[in-house]
């Protein structure tokens, strides 16, 4: 029996699904506006990028805690 | 025996090694066989070949069925065994291969491969005529090898650049059969500028950059077209410009002395002065089949070679050596094209290729080939990202024209612990395998690989994050059943002879001894070739006699 479709995979399968319409071609377009645009926005999607790893670590301690 | 063999020569595989042996011989008008499960198809993916990938992407309403396909959980899961050239179409390569050829292992994961074309079914069609070093390091003679590099890149359809960095390290191969490049991707150019503006230097230090030698045309060739530059090569086969065994497969049927058996999966063999015997599974009625033959040429690939000759000695005890290619795959961020927009129209395999001169008992290289993220769809990408769904598709779109992937390949040798062994079970016999590295071979790869990634930089293409999969992913086998000089059971003679069993030949890279950086594949349809005109010779040298 195949392994149960885990909530991250069917995230991800619903992004794909959506990336693989073409309705929806232009939310999985390039983004093209410039080496500066690009570093910007980068630079915040990168300290962002750090919080999401931060706040899932500290859930994951937590989570581990409340099963011992 | 009592009655004369069915065929002169029988090919076990119709891989890069089985077809191209069986399209040297077929011209000897001998007859020929080659006996292989042979899964094909069942649809080919349907998309316009004339439009781009955005094209496709923009308009096609039916796209999730090659995109996606049927199960793209499993596809998903699969992605860190099986690479990402193993796309849904390609999927019948290893239709059944768990139940076909089990093995168990909690250290090498291989793809072993039950489709018409074997392994050839999805390679990345890189191409590489090995120097003199690495052939006698292999165990072939390198004097041989160059007319058989023409006929195996003649047959495939090689194009790409003769007077680049990379040049001298193709000098076996006949630049007259090599087709023109075709153009660079716009994120290629930019790294190929870099490199050139400081070649002299990186050079002098051992690295050398150049486009890659590709069996894709730039021009057509008999019934296959050129490469259109859509960036679909990773979805279907198009034109046929990327070569696949199963095109010297269809062509070897035109031929009345050639018999092609499918449905079969080959159990043992039984060597004989005079003739061997092959023992089947027909997979259609279970029915239990042998096949006889003057000559038998194992080309099945390097595991199954392997297993083949362990099961015909029924032997549970012997472990024999596996080589394969450890590889890395390096996200890279092309800082030079952070922002801007590339050309539509490219192709979507290796753009470039890093040769790294290396030591390692002699000269040797590491490899890299460079490729242009694009085809193979954001979503892959977005569970390695740490951010949420939403956040994680912006920051890959960002970085879309400018995300670089580069495939690290190390070269391999034999080692103490790794080897392959056939283990009787109630259910049949299994094979065992395990490859594990030394802290010394770890700490080779790990000093060369921070080298490349330095050049990387330099070359201003940022690495992200290294991607190690589980070892076999490289799809790269060989070295079951070695060259030997000695008469030693399990290995196998210079001239392509396995020792202790007449009329048995190994076509395929069981009998390498050593395995290059540098991809094998070309160089398998060579020496498989050269193996054929040996068993050829052997024939004709026997009938010379007996009249």
């Amino acid at each position: 029996m195949s392994n149960p479709v885990s909530e991250a995979e069917a995230a991800v399968l619903r992004i794909a699904q959506r990336e693989t319409s073409p309705q929806y071609y232009g939310e999985f377009e390039p983004i093209t506006r410039g080496f500066v645009f690009a570093v910007i926005s980068l630079g915040i999607l990168g300290v962002m990028a750090v919080a999401c790893m931060i706040w899932r670590a500290v859930m994951r301690i937590f989570s581990g805690g409340a099963h011992q | 025996m009592s009655s004369p063999p069915e065929f002169d020569l029988l090919i076990v595989g119709s891989g890069p090694s089985g077809s191209h042996a069986a399209m040297e011989a077929v011209g000897s008008g001998r007859k020929v066989a080659l006996v292989e499960i042979g899964y094909s198809q069942d649809q080919p993916p349907q998309f316009d070949a004339s439009k781009t990938f955005s094209e496709i992407r923009r308009t096609d309403p039916n796209q999730q069925s090659y995109f996606l396909g049927d199960n793209p959980v499993t596809a998903l899961r699969n992605q860190g065994r099986a690479g990402p050239h193993l796309t849904p179409g390609r999927q019948y390569m290893i239709r059944n291969m768990d139940q076909l050829f089990p093995l168990e292992s909690d250290s090498f994961l291989p793809l072993q491969s039950s489709g018409m074309g074997g392994l050839g079914v999805s390679w990345g069609a890189n191409c590489f005529a090995l120097e003199d070093f690495e052939l006698e390091r292999i165990g072939i003679a390198a004097a041989a090898m160059p007319g058989y590099y023409a006929s195996a890149a003649a047959e495939a359809g090689v194009s790409g650049p003769t007077d680049d960095a990379l040049a001298p390290m193709i000098a076996n191969l006949d630049h007259g059969v090599i087709q023109p490049p075709l153009p660079l991707d716009t994120n290629a150019e930019t790294i190929l500028r870099r490199y050139q503006a400081k070649a002299e230097r990186y050079q002098a230090s051992g690295i050398y950059l150049g486009q890659s030698l590709l069996a894709m045309l730039s021009q057509n060739l008999g019934d296959r077209k050129a490469n259109l530059q859509t960036d679909m090569d990773f979805w279907g086969d198009a034109g046929r410009s990327v070569y696949r065994p199963r095109y010297t497969i269809e062509k070897l049927k035109s031929y009345p002395n050639f018999t092609h058996l499918t449905g079969r999966l080959a159990l043992r063999f039984q060597p004989g002065q005079d003739a061997v015997t092959l023992e089947c599974r027909n997979l259609e009625n279970g029915a239990a089949e042998t096949i006889s033959a003057r000559k038998l040429l194992l080309a099945a690939g390097a595991i199954n070679s392997g297993r083949l000759a362990l099961a015909s000695s029924r032997d549970y005890q012997s472990r024999l050596p596996i080589l394969c290619n450890p590889n890395h795959w390096v996200a890279a961020v092309n800082l030079s094209m952070l922002g801007k927009p590339a050309r539509d129209r490219r192709h979507s395999l290796s753009q470039l290729t890093v040769l790294m001169r290396a030591e390692c008992d002699g000269p040797d290289y590491v490899l890299a080939q460079i490729y242009s993220y694009r085809s193979l769809l954001l979503f892959r990408l977005l569970k390695d990202i740490p951010l949420p769904p939403k956040q994680g598709l912006l920051f890959l779109r960002l970085l879309a024209t400018a995300f670089t992937c580069v495939n690290i390949h190390f070269p391999d040798r034999p080692g103490a612990d790794r080897w392959i062994q056939l283990e009787a079970r109630d259910s049949g016999d299994v094979l065992r395998a395990s490859t594990s590295y030394s802290d010394s071979e770890k700490a080779w790869i790990q000093r060369h690989e921070g080298r490349l990634l330095r050049f990387l930089v330099g070359l201003r293409c940022i690495p992200m994050g290294v991607n190690k999969p589980l070892h076999g992913a490289s799809i790269h086998y060989a070295g079951t059943l070695p060259y030997a000089e000695e008469d030693r059971p399990y290995t196998t003679a210079a001239d392509g002879r396995l020792h202790h069993a007449p009329n048995v030949y190994i076509a395929d890279g069981s009998s390498w001894r050593f395995m290059p950086a540098k991809g094998l594949t070309l160089t398998l349809m060579a020496n498989a070739r050269r193996v054929a005109a040996q068993a050829l010779r052997d024939l004709a040298a026997e009938d010379s006699v007996a009249s």
